[in-house]
């Protein structure tokens, strides 16, 4: 049955179920617990990347199950957006298959990867959440934006602008995400993309729309609606949602589990994990063929999103959504070290291992805890994009072997891995040029992963 | 004494086991028989909540369970309170927080996880929830009191009111009546030196103990 979003804000805004957020969560605790009891839910440590078929399509019904009960949660009104299963159902089979993002000679096609798929992810890069400053934030992208195996990437706004501090919602917002927007478009100007799809991130919904236009946020081109843990919304990013819409560009709907908290441990986060997949479908309004579903894991814990449980949860819900929607499905790079530290090259590739073998289109790097103003440079970007590409000659065996590896070389110091770097400590800024300390260990990293089994192009 | 021994191992297991109820029934039970309430906390509610707290950490139990034991705990305090007059009272909390996060940051779990740890390690939390004005933090902390404002901020573009919300309690001349603590994954130590907040975590738990640490240092 058809469900419009006019349908849905309705819900949201005016008629939806009320309920105490609290009352929300604890449910979000007792139907994760259920339901990994009634699918057989295992947690497997030794195999991150999961073999195991059958469980992923049960951890599938489990998390349409958990979205059917739970719904999606208003946080400003305390409306539950509830939907029946002939409306879900209808949302899902409508999902496109592929999507055309970017202009010109620049555009990429994002398709729905399955388990095992040798087809390349599409790799979207970025330093997000890295704090990117005015003065350095022009370089720093343009250096994400020479990658040519990079074919999109996410900026966020600098949170001081002309020496004044920005705020939520605010016309310094406004102002910053509009002179951010015009750095990002000469940046990819500079380098011969002009046509390169680049992904919006203001916090505030006013902000992201006052960039939508043809020298900013094109057509082309998108902005991120955010769900915050577990399963609930607000205006802002209803807003986004609506906007987009009516616009006509891209969103990237996004959703993050957090280990530990209401969801429960690693199968009863797997279980949000793909919950939030109907969440993005139905709020996020997926099938009429402009969103990108992005999963992210966050532990409450330190630990960057490269442990075994998050590996696996990725892993798991991710091979569980591709095989049972055509959802075009993307997965955030998150790691405990900074740039410019063997460390984090190690956690990027085993999280990139187990993404593009279980289906996934790629999306980072996300540092957990970003300790430094422009805390990222393209360089883990091309990482990422590098990865990908030898990850797709693997079997689902041969991966999970080499990320063991990887994991003694750097498991033991999740949670205390070294902050790393800045943009301007790793890169000849005016030459927007890497130093030759950081290629060396780029390339030492390389070397070892090479003699791991993995076969770069 | 063997009764009162055994009455705080079943408060310990009350606790564990999430009854409230039972908790405070038993509480109730030494308190009639004047047992010192710093001994009901420290060998009955206490013994329980480490209990959980550890199994929080090694993630057997996790933010539920949480939640369950500190209001377990709470209702044993509450007990106690009832019984006490307003000197003692002050003796038995630790130290009163306000806790929430700012204008435009709706990320509310580290903030839930840290308020849940604070209640559970004996301290009074009054938690404003999310999106926030710097007014509501000190408006209620002036009403209620407080020792501590603690803001929780995953958002860049709240940071700026964490400054404010220092320079306003300076501006006030209330700015010696409250410690105030920052943390969450925006911020960094740095930042809250730079601000002068009075202390700074990185993890709900390391907050617990910076609380702790910085009440000690008032006291001093």
């Amino acid at each position: 049955m058809h469900i419009n979003f006019l349908e849905i804000m309705d819900r949201a805004i005016n008629t939806g179920e009320k309920m105490e957020a609290r009352d929300f969560d604890m449910k979000v605790y007792s139907e994760t617990s259920r339901l990994i009891e009634k699918y057989n839910i295992k947690f497997d440590k030794e195999n991150v990347v999961n073999m195991d078929k059958d469980m992923a399509d049960r951890l599938f019904n489990a998390g349409r199950e958990f979205y059917l009960n739970m719904g999606t949660y208003t946080m400003e009104t305390k409306r539950v957006i509830k939907v029946s299963e002939d409306e879900l159902d209808y949302l899902l089979n409508q999902l496109p298959e592929k999507l055309v993002i970017g202009r010109g000679k620049d555009t990429r096609v994002m398709r729905h990867r399955n388990v095992g798929d040798k087809t390349l992810p599409s790799v979207q890069g970025g330093v997000i959440g890295g704090k990117a400053t005015e003065d350095m934030m022009g370089s720093l992208y343009q250096s994400i934006a020479q990658e040519t195996l990079v074919d999109s990437f996410y900026f966020d706004p600098p949170h001081i602008i002309e020496k004044r501090d920005v705020t939520f919602g605010t016309p310094l917002e406004i102002y910053s995400a509009k002179a951010a927007t015009a750095k990002i478009r000469e940046a990819v100007r500079k380098v011969g993309r002009e046509g390169m799809h680049i992904l919006g991130g203001s916090g505030s919904g006013i902000a992201d729309v006052a960039c939508c236009n043809e020298e900013g946020i094109r057509k082309s081109d998108g902005i991120c609606a955010h769900t915050t843990s577990e399963l609930k919304t607000d205006y802002d990013s209803l807003n986004k949602i609506m906007h987009t819409i009516q616009y006509g560009c891209f969103r990237q709907v996004w959703w993050a589990p957090v280990i530990g908290a209401f969801a429960g441990g690693a199968e009863g986060s797997a279980v949000a994990a793909v919950g939030g997949l109907f969440h993005g479908v139905v709020v996020g309004q997926a099938h009429l063929g402009a969103t990108y579903l992005d999963l992210q894991v966050t532990p409450y814990y330190n630990a960057g999103a490269t442990d075994r449980m998050s590996l696996w949860i990725l892993s798991t819900a991710g091979q569980a959504i591709v095989q049972n929607s055509k959802a075009i499905l993307q997965g955030t790079i998150t790691t405990t070290a900074g740039p410019g530290t063997k460390m984090m090259l190690y956690e990027i590739a085993a999280s990139t291992i187990v993404q593009a073998v279980s289906g996934y289109n790629l999306f980072g790097v996300r540092i957990h805890k970003p300790t430094k103003d422009n805390h990222g440079t393209g360089l883990e970007s091309r990482w990422m994009a590098e990865v990908s590409r030898a990850a797709v000659k693997l079997d689902l065996d041969q991966s999970n072997k080499i990320v063991n590896k990887l994991f003694e070389k750097y498991e033991d110091k999740i949670g205390k891995g070294p902050e790393g770097y800045s943009f301007d400590e790793l890169y000849d800024v005016e030459m927007v040029k890497p130093k030759d300390s950081y290629v060396k260990i780029y390339n030492e990293v390389k070397e070892e992963l090479t003699k791991m089994g993995l076969e770069f192009e | 004494m063997e009764n009162i021994e055994k009455t705080l191992f079943d408060i310990s297991e009350a606790v564990k086991a999430f009854d409230k109820e039972k908790t405070a029934k038993l509480v109730r039970v030494l308190v009639e028989k004047e047992v010192e309430p710093k001994k009901i906390i420290r060998d009955g509610l206490i013994i329980g909540i480490d209990y959980v707290i550890g199994k929080f950490k090694t993630l057997e139990y996790f933010l539920p369970q949480l939640i369950y034991a500190s209001e377990a705990v709470q209702s044993g305090i509450d007990v106690l309170l009832e019984n006490l007059d307003s000197d003692s009272r002050k003796e038995l909390i630790k130290g009163k927080v306000v806790i929430g996060t700012t204008r435009g940051d709706i990320h509310d779990v580290g903030k839930n996880i840290f308020s849940t740890l604070l209640t559970a390690s004996g301290y009074e939390v009054i938690d404003l929830g999310i999106d926030k004005s710097i007014d509501d933090f000190i408006d209620r902390a002036e009403d209620v009191g407080a020792d501590i404002i603690a803001i929780s901020c995953l958002m860049t573009t709240s940071l700026a009111q964490l400054k404010e919300l220092v320079q306003d309690l300076k501006r006030l001349n209330v700015r010696n009546k409250y410690k105030v603590i920052v943390g969450g994954g925006a911020v960094q130590r740095e930042f809250a030196e730079e601000i002068g907040a009075d202390g700074y975590a990185l993890e709900a738990s390391d907050g617990v103990e910076l609380c702790r640490k910085i009440l000690e240092s008032k006291e001093v």
